[in-house]
């Protein structure tokens, strides 16, 4: 049984661990104390009620500009992952949810970015068919194994809205 | 700075401002030259000599750096800058405490100077010193009133005291100033964390009138509906306005629906919510629990069907909580058998899930049984193979756990959780260097577990090192996740003034306390136990090697000696090969994280040393608060005997507590012995404490037979346990000879004979070989 709530301090070291059970990208700890202190209500945690385990995550930021140095609020996801005894139930899906919300909600993004391997076929059937992201640039061997990344964004105000 | 300079004539004086300007710029080489050249002229000018000191500090002349500094200090006591360079080596040496005394003094010997004032007003926050930040907000404050950075400063700072009335007119005055600032506007997100952060503040204040005001007169300002409806649940609880907080729930439910927190806040608050109409798994797992008999054979068959029906292998975790009662246990799993006559898929799921639910029972031989039937079924899904692994674990057949471990490993070379896991259950098997070859298929380059703070890694593989007996590496891995909580803790440096720019003070606060409780963690624990242990084991091996030495030997031993010496040297040749500890990495990597624990041991060399390391981590250890009973016994009963050979009645009573709140059912007779121990010792105790001690001294006979009337004997070690009581309770030795194949047996009783291959105490250069051998040979056989 798993609960979905948004990160305390005391997760980030769980949410450390979490990352490194999961995924090769794995930062220090200050980098999440970083994220935790700058944009804790982005931070959500899935966590194991039984054993009071953290099994998922999302760290997530802000930026005020984009990539090409124009004034552009908008989130990024960091990290996103979910540890392998606890898949297929939906968890990704909604701790990406309540931090599209609050990057919407409270810091009024235009979209949110992430990166994504471009062969990660199960990543990107979530973000693409069930977050509804698209892909906007392909970056050439942005991985450490010199695997490509989508650059993918969702938008949350159209365009013709933004400032 | 300026009466150093009154001292040195221009030319001098100019000198002193570049090389100063080399110390910003990081220039270290250069500086300390120049700062040599300089003081040739003035000899006497402690200024100088002060800024030597700290060039040769970041020279890595480190102990000389510092005592140089001293030294400057106390020739010239009225230099602000001699003891501000004193303070800036002390904080780079991270004596903290001792770094801010030095910038008080700068401070008040001093000219204003506002950075110094804000660096140390932020180390006072990191020592916890909370009065000394608060006096230095103020300071800051008279000085510069228009920066709004440092009205926050003084509110948090007022906060951390406890002066409420002070932070709210300070709040008062901050929201004037920032309404009048046309020229730099805070962020709506800014405004949104203040707003939220002072009715956080009228809470903690019990101002909850002032909370309801701003709870009413924000609520436009905050775009966090999250926090809003958490303060205003706090708040209506703590009014005794129960309907109100039912609607802050409800709020929160539309916002998060599967956060379980919220139900029970919603329980709290009215006992007699039906909660059936939230429509979501989360719910029903839930309060299946509430249900027995009919109705939960109903409500559980619905439950489950789903999962059969889309094939989720993950429905164990989300029914595990119902195994805490018998009663339900049967019922689940004629649930499972009905699915072992439906189609192939769902046949496939029951024998998994009838694995998992006999392994849950405990009954292992048939958990096997199915997840062999599952694996006959389909070779092809990782997840089987990690159940067999787990159960094959436990029935202490570690090699094959691994060799299954290892197969679901292969079926997805990409993913980490497999190789993880893999790496888990060959370390159980003692095969160290494979398991290191393991972690580096999923290290990048020149990245090692230590720069990543692997803790998970550093735990299992101290453990398995100190079960080999390799003391130094052991104890090595154990330091280094000492090292990580307390890097941890400095991490929080950077962001005491960060926070207060970004308005997030909320996350401020929440992160001091989280990081004071930052050891009450499992991995913190259990290290801490081990590590005393550990010692334990190097004080014995030093006072036997000491008596060796000293005594005039036998023949006999002189052979021993000699020989254990041989086993030493060939021991160095093979680490300069394979070392066990770390062959993976480089020379550069095994020295700078001192792998071999060699650095560490040369701060060990005589009991006293151990003692003092010992306490080091008992200090800590002792004031843990953590919720797993058999994590922190296991930790615990490690400092019994520390704390009677030390004499400390006091924390003997502590430690006696301690135990008594973390018995179970599974630890309670290993538990009774180290509480007869203590008992016994504060019986005997006849210090000046003796009035303190009173109320835990006993007649030790009643309370060990009153024990032993009320357990049943499980075990051959639950046996042991028994006789040993009866020894300490006569006062002589437990020399009984002992032997046993039992892991657990031989946690606890590690001298014992045995015959488990994995329990291999001390071992020799053959076995190493043996183990390098097989190494890589399977290098070669298996595919990695």
């Amino acid at each position: 049984m798993v609960s979905i709530r948004r990160a305390e301090m005391q997760d980030l070291q769980h949410m450390q661990h979490c990352n490194l059970w999961c995924l090769p990208e794995n930062y220090t700890f200050k980098y999440y104390l970083y994220h935790g202190m700058v944009w804790q209500s982005l931070l959500y945690v899935a966590e194991d009620i039984n054993s009071g385990r953290i099994v998922g995550y999302v760290l997530a930021k802000q930026d005020e500009e984009d990539e090409e140095g124009s004034k552009l609020e908008h989130g990024h996801i960091t990290s996103l992952s979910v540890l392998r005894t606890h898949r297929k139930l939906g968890l990704a899906n909604k701790v990406m949810q309540s931090t599209h919300r609050d990057m919407d909600k409270i810091f009024e993004s235009h979209y949110v970015s992430l990166h994504v391997r471009v062969s990660n076929r199960a990543a990107l059937g979530l973000y693409r068919d069930k977050l509804g992201y698209e892909t906007f640039d392909t970056e050439e061997k942005y991985y450490a194994d010199d695997e490509n990344a989508y650059n993918m964004r969702k938008w949350f105000r159209k365009k013709a809205e933004k400032q | 700075m300026k009466a150093a300079q009154n001292q040195l004539n221009a030319k001098q004086s100019n000198e002193f401002k570049s090389i100063m300007r080399l110390l910003e710029a990081k220039d270290y080489k250069k500086g300390l030259k120049n700062s040599e050249k300089l003081l040739e002229q003035v000899p006497d000018n402690q200024e100088v000599v002060s800024l030597k000191a700290i060039f040769m500090y970041y020279n890595d002349e480190h102990e000389a750096g510092l005592s140089l500094a001293q030294q400057a200090v106390f020739k010239n006591l009225a230099s602000d800058f001699c003891w501000h360079i004193y303070g800036l080596i002390q904080k780079e040496e991270k004596n903290y405490i001792q770094a801010v005394k030095c910038f008080i003094q700068a401070i008040n010997k001093g000219e204003e100077n506002l950075q110094l004032i804000r660096d140390t007003a932020n180390l006072s926050i990191h020592i916890r010193d909370f009065e000394g930040n608060s006096q230095l907000r103020h300071k800051l404050l008279n000085s510069k009133s228009g920066m709004i950075v440092n009205w926050v400063g003084f509110i948090v700072s007022q906060h951390l005291i406890g002066d409420y009335k002070s932070a709210f007119n300070a709040i008062k005055l901050t929201e004037e100033i920032i309404k009048k600032d046309y020229q730099n506007p805070i962020k709506k997100v800014e405004i949104n964390e203040f707003k939220l952060y002072q009715i956080q503040l009228a809470i903690e204040a019990k101002e909850l009138q002032r909370a309801k005001q701003y709870i009413n007169e924000f609520k436009n300002d905050i775009s966090d509906q999250v926090s809003y409806y958490e303060l205003q649940y706090e708040l209506y609880i703590r009014l005794g306005e129960n309907r109100n907080a039912i609607e802050s729930v409800k709020q929160l439910l539309q916002l998060q629906p599967q956060n379980w927190k919220y139900y029970e806040m919603l329980q709290k608050v009215d006992p007699q919510v039906d909660l059936t109409i939230y429509d979501n798994t989360l719910v029903q797992g839930r309060l299946l629990a509430q249900q027995s008999g009919e109705s939960f054979k109903n409500s559980f068959s619905l439950f489950i069907d789903p999962f059969f029906q889309k094939s989720l292998p993950s429905l164990f975790k989300e029914i595990k909580h119902l195994y805490f009662d018998p009663y339900k246990i049967e019922i689940m799993q004629k649930a499972f058998e009905y699915y072992l006559n439906k189609n192939s898929m769902q046949q496939l799921w029951a024998l998994m899930l009838l694995s998992q639910h006999y392994y849950q029972i405990k009954d292992y031989t048939i958990s096997l049984d199915f997840i062999n039937k599952a694996i006959q079924h389909t070779t092809t899904i990782p997840e089987l193979y990690l159940i067999k692994a787990k159960v094959l674990n436990k029935m202490q057949k570690f090699q094959e756990a691994y060799e299954i471990a290892n197969k679901a490993r292969l079926l997805d070379l990409s993913d980490r959780y497999l190789n993880n896991q893999t790496i888990k259950y060959a370390l159980q098997a003692n095969m160290i260097y494979l398991s290191q070859e393991l972690l580096n298929l999923f290290l990048k380059d020149d990245s090692n577990p230590y720069d990543l703070q692997m803790i998970w890694f550093e735990l299992n593989i101290g453990k398995v090192l100190l079960r080999l007996n390799y003391l130094g590496p052991a104890l090595q891995q154990f330091n280094l996740i000492f090292k990580y909580f307390q890097e941890q803790y400095d991490d929080q440096l950077d962001f005491y003034q960060y926070s207060l720019r970004r308005f997030t003070l909320r996350s401020l606060l929440q992160m001091i306390n989280a990081m004071d409780k930052r050891y009450d963690s499992k991995y913190f624990i259990q290290s801490a136990g081990l590590m005393i242990q550990a010692l334990e084991r190097l004080k014995s091996k030093i006072q036997e090697q000491g008596r060796l030495e000293q005594k005039k030997l036998t023949p006999k031993e002189k052979k021993m000696l000699a020989k254990q010496q041989q086993k030493e040297q060939e021991e160095k040749k093979l680490k300069e090969q394979f070392s066990i500890e770390g062959h993976i990495f480089s020379k550069e990597i095994q020295k700078k994280y001192d792998l071999s624990g060699e650095q560490l041991l040369s701060q060990l060399k005589t009991s006293e040393d151990i003692n003092k390391m010992q306490n080091r981590f008992a200090q800590v250890l002792i004031h843990t608060n953590f919720k797993n009973k058999e994590v922190n016994f296991q930790a615990f009963k490690q400092l019994v005997s520390l704390y009677i050979n030390q004499q400390r009645p006091l924390l003997c009573a502590k430690l006696l507590n301690k135990l008594r709140c973390n018995q179970t059912e599974q630890n309670q007779i290993l538990n009774h012995k180290y509480q007869l121990l203590l008992i016994q010792f504060l019986n005997q105790y006849q210090g000046v404490l003796q009035p303190c001690i009173k109320e835990y001294q006993q007649d030790l006979i009643q309370f060990d037979s009153q024990f032993w009337d009320c357990v049943q004997i499980r075990s051959q070690l639950d046996l042991t346990i028994k006789r040993h009581c009866e020894s300490i309770i006569k006062g002589i030795r437990f020399e009984e000879n002992l032997e046993s194949d039992d892991l657990e047996f031989l946690k606890e009783y590690p001298l014992a004979k045995t015959n488990n291959p994995y329990f291999v105490f001390d071992p020799n250069i053959e076995w190493q070989n043996q183990q390098i051998k097989e190494y890589l040979e399977k290098q070669q056989t298996q595919p990695m």
